[in-house]
């Protein structure tokens, strides 16, 4: 047993329950292996239905594989003793953020977790200011969810998963229903809680431009993982990107398209200042 | 000629209540026939208000709504005639499907206009086709379908009105990469096809760059930018004070004129990226030689 | 905008009552209207109606508001006033024409049993006015909380009544979407016959109940996420104390019921 591993999917298999027991729908996660260190920010890749929400509910119990085991911090997941515990290890943030909030007011939102765990008052309100200060929520602490802006739920329900003192934060496309400027905001504190409170991120997503902020992505198509490595490597692989149903990132493609009309740009090229730097180095010399 | 127009439209929500905000603040705007406008703004801005506006959702509290050059709003009959003729696709429409066949649920605007059963069944099958709504989905339920062939099925919901303006509210929201793709493809075939008048209302420059060939910012219920794709998108300082995000093609360019190099600032696709900068290379190197 | 409805009936302030302890004002409310039916005399009644006109004073809640909050109900009060009024038979005849007699007896039954429903309301708003529907929930449950003895899920009320406050707004605005989306298809609502209406209703309710469905499934996942199980063991982020206000509003029922019971005992009883 690594102590370094938070999360590790060996051998899993999964599949949906079908509402005709006739039926047996094909399996939506295929023999997945995957290792997820502490401190990790782990983006994991793939077009609708590519089995990629279902790695969510399998990280935290809310379901258990069909074969394989998913262990967080050793604790297998199918053991119903270690629910409580895994959960308050790693926590799952939704797409839709309406849907994830219970309270009528922030504060009480975020406490919702502690409340459940029987955390003692006074640790509560500690638990609760520090995590709305994490996400930059704490002015809106008494004002009611359906007031805020789609990035600010978003925040308030990463705060509500913050409160319980998870390690692991694994969002399922967290930025799919919000507006460019909420985007922004989950983004910069996704990072945020990696680079300063050491918390481990897996954001799944089918934005390139978030994913290339991760320390490693997965790529997965119909339940398997096709590809693994940084944002540099797997943005090189466009082939296998192509097939599964995803794109490069705009500045990743330029710089690609540009290199076979015979420029020699660098490798590596994922975000627009990767670009003009490499741009005008490239022109200049 | 003119298809829709705004003329001095205001519209505040909760008009003497603490809860006043001023939506549309003096707008006008008019549409030519066959134009393929894009419109952006961001949360807030007036934009979902004002496209309300030119289906008669909303009734404007000052100014007219001109469809051909008649006022939309004279009776409750123009009111509900202009739906047909603008047919308006909200955000997320897959949300508003409800008959028990994806059939009867396309067929829901052309009976409400009261058409027989040859024309609804024409005008269904003609609007599967442009959506993509492959013929032996007609007959299932709309809810056993996934995320992006129900939203192709509420698209051609709107489609089978047969509509003069087209108007479509983030239409590729939420989708991934392909299913975007997808959407876009099928809007712009449409349009080719049947030569509709398209507005779409977007936060995505890029899918606005890509399709439109005319923009329109709105921005505190006002517009702020109105012409062709390439002078609002060379514009880049300009949308970006107005809290848009810019396509990230027009930020490369303008960050390497910002450093200096002579280059065209009307770059908002990879296709016209790509253009302009090996261009400039090409002749850059040729003047070494 | 649909988002900016109030719901329920909340005017928030700081006014002494607001302050209160949602417990205390839920003990406070529930004894007062015991007291309207414990007096029996027009002088007692009175002092049980100054009191509430007192307690209206003292939350700031205009009484323009409140009197909104009566002619709701206006129709019931007439209603009642006027069964009174003419099938108590006591008293001496004021006015005798066909078969109806109206007696002094009738009158001033009919006029007390106007007072108590308008001083019931009175109170049982005054409750929702000044109090958050969360703080209500929030002191029934703690209110009720000795019932979990007997197994009444107190809890579990309580959480479900928390859950429907919070997505009344959200569905709220899930109407307003889903009708002029289908108004945008041409559906025309609330024209033509009973049977009409009801049809066109279906394209509206069709879309809630299932989207409906489908938020009650991603909220229990984001529960489950989130420890809940079930009321057991929960601890709360907020914990009430009563303070001097709220014993001062004992106090003052204490001296309500006092009073009303002297001036039961030496003035006439009407009832």
């Amino acid at each position: 047993m690594n102590d370094d591993i938070i999360i590790s999917f060996k051998n899993v298999n999964y599949r949906y329950e079908s509402d005709d027991e006739e039926i047996s729908l094909p399996l939506a996660i295929k023999n997945f292996n995957l290792d997820i260190h502490k401190g990790e920010f782990i983006a994991i890749l793939g077009h609708n239905g590519s089995g990629k929400s279902t790695i969510a509910k399998l990280s935290n119990a809310i379901i258990v594989p069909e074969s394989g085991h998913v262990l967080v911090n050793g604790m297998d997941t199918a053991d119903e003793d270690n629910e409580l515990k895994i959960r308050q290890t790693v926590g799952v943030v939704f797409q839709n953020p309406d849907n994830q909030l219970v309270a009528t007011v922030v504060e009480e939102d975020v406490a919702f977790g502690p409340e459940n765990l029987g955390v003692p008052q006074k640790e509560i309100r500690q638990r609760v200011d520090e995590a709305l200060k994490a996400l930059g929520m704490y002015e809106y602490r008494f004002s009611e969810p359906h007031k805020l802006s789609g990035g600010q739920k978003q925040r308030v329900a990463i705060a509500g998963i913050m409160a319980m003192k998870t390690e692991c934060i694994v969002l399922d496309e967290p930025t799919a229903m919000l507006d460019p400027q909420g985007r922004r905001e989950v983004v910069k504190y996704m990072q945020k809680l990696n680079k300063e409170l050491g918390l481990t991120i897996v954001l799944i997503t089918h934005y390139m431009d978030e994913a290339v902020l991760a320390d490693r992505i997965i790529v997965m198509t119909n339940g398997e993982k096709v590809a693994e490595g940084t944002p540099k490597q797997v943005f090189a692989e466009e082939k296998i990107l192509e097939n599964a149903g995803l794109s490069l990132p705009d500045s990743a493609r330029l710089a690609s398209d540009l290199r076979k009309k015979g420029m020699k740009l660098p490798d590596g090229i994922l975000t627009p200042d990767d670009f003009i730097n490499a741009y005008s180095n490239y022109v200049n010399k | 000629m003119k298809i829709l127009e705004a003329e001095n439209v205001t519209y505040t929500y909760g008009a003497g209540t603490p809860f006043e905000t001023k939506a549309l603040d003096n707008v006008s705007l008019s549409i030519e026939k066959g134009e393929f406008v894009g419109i952006i703004g961001h949360t807030g801005s007036g934009k979902s208000t004002l496209i309300q506006h030119f289906n008669a959702l909303l009734e404007p509290q000052k100014g007219r709504i001109l469809f051909n050059g008649n006022d939309i709003n004279k009776s409750k009959d123009t009111q509900r005639d202009v739906r047909f003729k603008v047919g308006l696709c909200f955000q997320y429409p897959e949300y508003q499907l409800f008959e028990d066949t994806v059939y009867k649920d396309i067929s829901f605007g052309p009976k409400n206009m009261g058409k027989n059963n040859d024309e609804i069944d024409r005008m269904v099958r003609s609007a599967a086709r442009y959506a993509g709504v492959k013929d032996e989905l007609l007959n299932k339920s709309p809810f056993d379908l996934s995320g992006g062939e129900k939203r192709r099925v509420a698209i051609a919901g709107v489609m089978a009105m047969e509509p003069e303006v087209l108007i479509m509210d983030e239409p590729a929201a939420g989708l991934d990469p392909r299913g975007k793709r997808n959407i876009f493809s099928l809007i712009s075939n449409y349009r080719k096809k049947t030569g509709s008048t398209v507005i779409i209302v977007s936060h995505s420059m890029e899918d606005v760059a890509a399709y439109a060939e005319r923009v329109v910012v709105i921005d505190h219920g006002k517009v702020a930018m109105d012409g062709d794709v390439d002078s609002v998108f060379s514009q880049a300082d300009k949308l970006l004070s107005l809290g848009l995000n810019i396509p990230q093609m027009t930020y490369i360019v303008s960050g390497l004129i910002k450093k200096g190099y002579k280059l065209n600032p009307a770059v908002y696709t990879i296709e016209k990226a790509e253009e302009v900068l090996f261009s400039y290379f090409k002749e850059k190197g040729e003047k070494k030689c | 905008m649909l988002r900016d409805a109030t719901i329920g009936q909340f005017f928030p302030g700081d006014s002494y009552i607001h302050k209160m302890d949602p417990r205390a004002k839920l003990v406070f409310s529930f004894g007062a209207i015991i007291a309207i039916f414990v007096c029996k005399t027009f002088e007692s009644l009175a002092v049980v109606t100054l009191a509430a006109i007192l307690c209206v004073f003292v939350s700031k809640i205009p009484f323009k508001t409140i009197f909104k909050g009566l002619k709701a109900v206006i129709f019931v009060i007439i209603i009642t006033a006027v069964i009174q009024l003419f099938y108590v038979k006591t008293g001496e005849t004021l006015v005798e024409f066909w078969k109806i007699k109206i007696t002094t007896g009738g009158l001033s039954n009919s006029i007390f049993i106007c007072v108590r429903i308008i001083v019931l309301i009175l109170y049982s708003s005054l409750l929702t006015y000044t109090t958050s529907p969360t703080s209500l929930t929030d002191g029934m449950e703690r209110l009720f909380s000795p019932l979990k003895i007997i197994h009444v899920p107190v809890g579990t009320l309580a959480m479900m009544m928390t859950i429907a406050l919070r997505f009344i707004p959200t569905l709220n605005d899930e109407i307003g979407k889903i009708m002029n989306a289908q108004k945008a298809r041409g559906a025309d609502l609330g024209n033509g016959s009973v049977i009409n209406r009801a049809k066109a209703l279906i394209p509206i309710f069709v879309p809630l109940f299932v989207n409906s469905f489908r938020r009650a499934y991603e909220l229990a996942f984001a529960m489950e996420c989130r420890c809940y199980h079930g009321g057991e063991g929960r601890t709360r982020l907020k914990i009430m104390t009563l303070s001097w206000r709220d014993y001062i509003s004992f106090t003052v029922l204490a001296v309500l019921y006092a009073g009303i019971i002297i001036l039961n005992h030496f003035f006439t009883h009407v009832i």
